[in-house]
């Protein structure tokens, strides 16, 4: 079998960077299925891309079908020839199908019987005769975060198609794609070679881009990038403030990996909290800052996609706009700082925090109330419900500064610095700081106790009041982010000890009306019960990543029923999780299910089934043992779990395994004896009870069951 | 003090390279805009199949964006080369790299990139998708191809460059404030140079102070009411068949439009006076929205032999 290299390179005007991995990795699946589709040998695909093309390279792909025979299997021979040998009309209509004569057709043997087929001798196929009618139609088909049209046509794509590189080996294969018949030229980088480069073969494409300035492999070209950004920041006495989301996003917006360092004036380093210009280098202008020491220098690093600067207009060229940007951040910073925060929180009566739900200036009222709340059943002392109150008040009170109109990541932040700068307490600083931490699944959670309470109450406030306006997510649908603030919820309740239920019922009583925004009091309880299933499932999702299992989940979901806190929760599954392995634990898990049912039935036949009834009836030695050990170990389970101490409960639970299995060789439950009957189902419905103090045991998938 | 380059000769280099790609050279529209886009002479010709090509300098009131001449960056009206080329060629982007030389920007020597920045206008039911223009890290363009106009989707699609000429000049000059820029070379005047100053500092003050603080709010909304309704009714000509009479009027588009722009600019004197809630504010951008709608809708309309009803 012969086998080449096989290329597909797809030019494009410069492709945005953030769909560049998605749109490649789309292309190789289409490529790798039309291959599979033609039954041609192939390896694993190599994905390139650079912002001005898409490649896949599929090494060892088979490039020929060689000529065969191919028997295809029509009608059984009974139906296809009638009793004198002459084909039926069913075998004309097969034949005629496959391009053949009735006449044509042979019966052949099978393991059902005789059959009529059509023998055809397929002609040798090249790779791109076997792409060809596939391609564009594949092609088009790929979804792009959004698409465009062009020109007079018709058709659309990420961003317009200038060429088509399709290579099997040196051969080019007939292809084409919106017009653009396949080659062997590509183009190399726009301005340092701004001409056609012919591929010699497949195999070289990738050196004969490097040679004229494109590095088309995106790790190479990250790596590479990396180091020049380093050394640009070691040119200036520095070290790069690293920074994986920028280098990543900023590698696929050059196809060259060069970086560039520059300077500004001192007085920014001086004046400009480090926050603050950080994020304007990187914001406007993807550029790194440098430090030494641990101190930010009047310096920056960028990438750029030029490998030279020899008159130096490149360096100058960002010096002059990173100092514009950072001019105007000056601006703001010290005008920002003229106004008190306490006045800037007034203005927030004209700024919308959603349309049904009223300003921000309602939403602060009703936060500060709730934190209040929240802080006081966590048992803050005065003091601490003073600069929790007083932090409440002046959080949003940066979304009216220019900083946050200017850098909205900066929201909170600024708040904070502007708080510090204006010499607020430092417990009010950090909390207005932190207020939207965490921002992500991984961010870390606000530094301080009175940071998470708000940040608690800011997101319960924005939970209840959207779902109880119906904005509750939908697939891809979260118009309000509140799936993030869902996953902060959980976090920062976990983090302060509290019930998500109780505090849910109190934001939303927080919605009272007048000042408080709208009345949302009367919002149904089936509202508030979809919230909580939302919330719980943000909790599962959460676990899930740290990687329990859904059933271990399950399990604690389960005692969920009688509060929501998810520290609690997560105590509890991961003392679960300590005795997944345990043979005794697993063994009970079993009988518990056993149980559950055995409950369910006798309830379903009229049976009493409560806690310890009839115990005086018990007579067995089995079952009296069990009664016993039942009872010493509800006594020890219920201190266990008044301490917490999740993982001693469970092992006296696993303790009961041989009593537990010694009961059940022993003993019939079902006995006729209503008395005894009753005594026993007694006894399991106190095993039942222990079985779910801690985490509903029957809710494990035991193997075996 | 010497420059390399003054406004006037980019504007002259940006006319003279695209008058040389087939660009009818136009003059800017003689009605307050925002935006090159809203020249007629690219809301409509945009619609429709016939092809197109044409260039201007349009000025652009932004009143929100006024500073009292006080911000070395920000003005109340700053000018746009604006270039419409449809169905947008092949080699645009090559074009568009060419067009650099007419000012006198080598783009071997700068780092030019396409950064994504796709394009939306409310007000005009607009929307494009395409790129900012960037040269060492400073924005020069806006490139887009436009998709939607008037709320019609387009075919064949026509493209649009914009630069943004006063900050390229800064740039290429080297110049922090944009009231430094050399508008002409003049040896008549002081420094050979007539600034940028000279001919719109006191525009910049007169005109922030007006849309901040002396716009006439009630007559601006009522102004901003009579031009809407005149637009629907220029618009709703040749819909209702009025009794008795044969001939069915077309509508005025071109006054209508008119009306339209007149409107869009009433509403942006308003929202910079802090005259405007949000709902109302809204509310307003959909009304002119829909204006703009209609004209989209009644130039496009063809009757049986396929000529427009409005030409």
């Amino acid at each position: 079998m012969k086998t080449k290299d096989l290329l597909i390179e797809i030019g494009c005007e410069e492709i945005p960077a953030r769909m560049l991995p998605g749109a490649t990795a789309a292309l190789a699946r289409v490529l790798l299925s039309l291959l599979d589709k033609a039954k041609l040998a192939h390896g694993d695909a190599q994905l390139f891309w650079s912002s001005r093309r898409l490649a896949v390279l599929v090494p060892e792909t088979q490039s020929e079908m060689p000529p065969r025979e191919e028997t295809l299997m029509g009608p059984p021979a009974r139906a296809a020839w009638d009793g004198d040998g002459n084909p039926t009309r069913a075998a004309e209509g097969f034949a005629r199908k496959q391009g053949l004569e009735a006449a044509d057709l042979k019966p052949v043997e099978t393991d059902r019987g005789v059959y009529a087929a059509a023998v055809i001798q397929r002609e040798a196929l090249g790779v791109g005769d076997l792409l060809a009618p596939g391609f564009e139609k594949a092609v088009r088909g790929i979804s792009f975060p959004k698409t465009m049209r062009w020109g007079v046509g018709l058709g659309s794509f990420v961003r317009p198609v200038q060429w088509l590189l399709a290579l099997s080996g040196e051969e080019i294969l007939p292809l084409s794609l919106f017009g653009v018949r396949a080659g062997r030229q590509t183009w190399a980088h726009r301005t340092l070679s701004d001409h056609a480069v012919s591929i010699r073969a497949a195999g070289s494409w990738e050196s004969q881009l490097a040679e004229a300035y494109v590095v088309a492999d995106p790790a190479k070209r990250r790596e590479r990038l990396h180091a020049a950004l380093r050394t640009a920041a070691k040119d200036q006495a520095g070290v790069l403030n690293e920074d994986e989301g920028l280098l990543a996003e900023s590698a696929d917006m050059v196809e060259v990996p060069a970086a560039i360092a520059g300077s500004f004036e001192q007085k920014f380093v001086d004046e400009l909290p480090e926050e603050i210009l950080k994020t304007c280098l990187k914001h406007h202008q993807k550029a790194f800052s440098i430090h030494r020491e641990g101190k930010v220098l009047s310096a920056f690093a960028v990438a750029v996609n030029m490998p030279e600067d020899p008159e130096g207009h490149i360096r100058r060229g960002h010096e002059w706009v990173n100092s514009g940007r950072l001019e105007d951040a000056l601006f703001f910073w010290r005008e920002d700082r003229k106004h008190a925060l306490v006045k800037r929180a007034a203005q927030l009566e004209g700024v919308l925090f959603q349309r049904e739900l009223g300003t921000y200036s309602s939403k602060s009222r009703r936060v500060r109330r709730l934190s209040q709340q929240l802080g006081s059943r966590m048992g803050l002392d005065d003091a601490q419900i003073a600069a929790l109150a007083h932090s409440a008040a002046l959080a949003r009170a940066d979304l009216v500064t220019g900083l946050v109109g200017e850098f909205p990541e900066l929201q909170g932040i600024a708040g904070g610095l502007l708080a510090r700068a204006e010499g607020l307490p430092e417990a009010v600083t950090t909390t207005i700081y932190d207020l939207y931490r965490p921002a992500s699944a991984e961010d870390a959670l606000p530094e301080t106790l009175l940071g998470r309470i708000l940040a608690l109450a800011d997101r319960l406030d924005t939970l209840v009041g959207g779902i109880a306006v119906g904005l509750m997510p939908s697939g891809s649908k979260d118009p309000f982010a509140l799936r993030r603030a869902g996953l902060g919820a959980v976090r920062l309740a976990a983090s302060c000890e509290l019930d998500l239920r109780s505090s849910v019922e109190i934001a939303l009583q927080g919605y009272s009306g007048g000042d408080f925004g709208p009345d949302l009091r009367g919002t149904a309880t089936g509202t508030l019960q979809a919230l909580e299933e939302f919330l719980l499932e943000r909790f599962s999702a959460l676990e899930e990543k740290q990687g329990a299992h859904y059933d271990e989940i399950n399990a604690v979901r389960a005692v969920a029923r009688t509060s929501f806190e998810p520290g609690d929760l997560s105590r509890r599954l991961s003392a679960l999780r300590g005795f997944r392995g345990s043979e005794d634990f697993l063994a009970l898990a079993g009988a518990a299910k056993r149980v559950r049912n055995i409950l369910l039935q006798a309830k379903g036949r009229g049976d009493v089934t409560v806690p310890g009834q009839n115990a005086e009836f018990l007579g067995a030695e089995a079952e009296k043992e069990l009664a016993a050990d039942l009872f010493e170990a509800g006594q020890y389970m219920a201190q266990d779990r008044e301490r917490g101490a999740y993982g001693a409960a469970l092992g006296r639970l696993a303790g009961l395994r041989t009593v537990v299995d010694r009961f059940f060789d022993e003993v019939l439950v079902m006995d006729p004896d209503d008395s005894l009957r009753q005594a026993r189902l007694g006894l399991l419905a106190s095993f039942d009870l222990l079985a779910h103090e801690i985490v509903d045991l029957s809710e494990l998938v035991v193997e075996g069951q | 003090m010497s420059y390399k380059i003054t406004m006037q000769e980019m504007i002259l280099g940006l006319s003279r390279f695209w008058s040389e790609q087939g660009c009818v050279i136009h003059q800017p529209y003689d009605l307050e805009v925002g935006a090159g886009t809203m020249h007629p002479e690219t809301f409509f010709r945009s619609l429709g199949p016939e092809p197109f090509r044409v260039g201007y300098c349009q000025p652009s009131r932004r009143p929100a964006d006024g500073r009292y001449a006080d911000n070395p960056m920000r003005v109340y009206k700053h000018f746009q080369y604006q270039v419409i080329l449809k169905p947008s060629p092949a080699d645009v982007q090559e074009l568009y790299l060419k067009s650099l030389h007419s000012f006198g920007i080598d783009p071997q020597l700068h780092d030019i990139r396409f950064e994504e920045d796709n394009w939306e206008s409310p007000t005009l039911g607009a929307a494009g998708v395409g790129w900012q223009v960037t040269m060492d890290g400073m924005e020069i363009s806006q490139f887009t191809y436009f998709q939607v106009m008037g709320g019609v989707e387009l075919h064949p699609i026509p493209v649009e460059l914009t630069y943004g000429i006063e900050r390229i000049c800064m740039f290429t000059n080297d110049i922090r404030n944009i009231f430094d820029i050399p508008w002409a070379r003049a040896d008549w005047y002081e420094g050979g140079f007539v600034p940028y100053r000279t001919l719109r500092e006191r525009a910049e003050r007169e005109q922030s102070a007006y849309s901040f603080e002396e716009a006439a709010v009630a007559q601006h909304r009522e102004a901003f009411d009579f031009a809407e309704a005149e637009a629907n009714r220029l618009l709703d000509r040749g819909i209702a068949k009025e009794e008795g009479r044969e001939a069915r009027p077309a509508p005025l588009l071109i006054p209508a439009y008119e009306r339209v722009l007149e409107a869009s600019h009433l509403f942006n004197v308003l929202d910079a006076r802090g005259a405007l809630s949000v709902t109302e504010r809204q509310g307003m951008i959909q009304r002119i929205r829909r204006l703009s709608v209609r004209c989209a809708r009644r130039w496009i309309e063809r009757d049986e032999t396929g000529q427009e009803k409005s030409s």
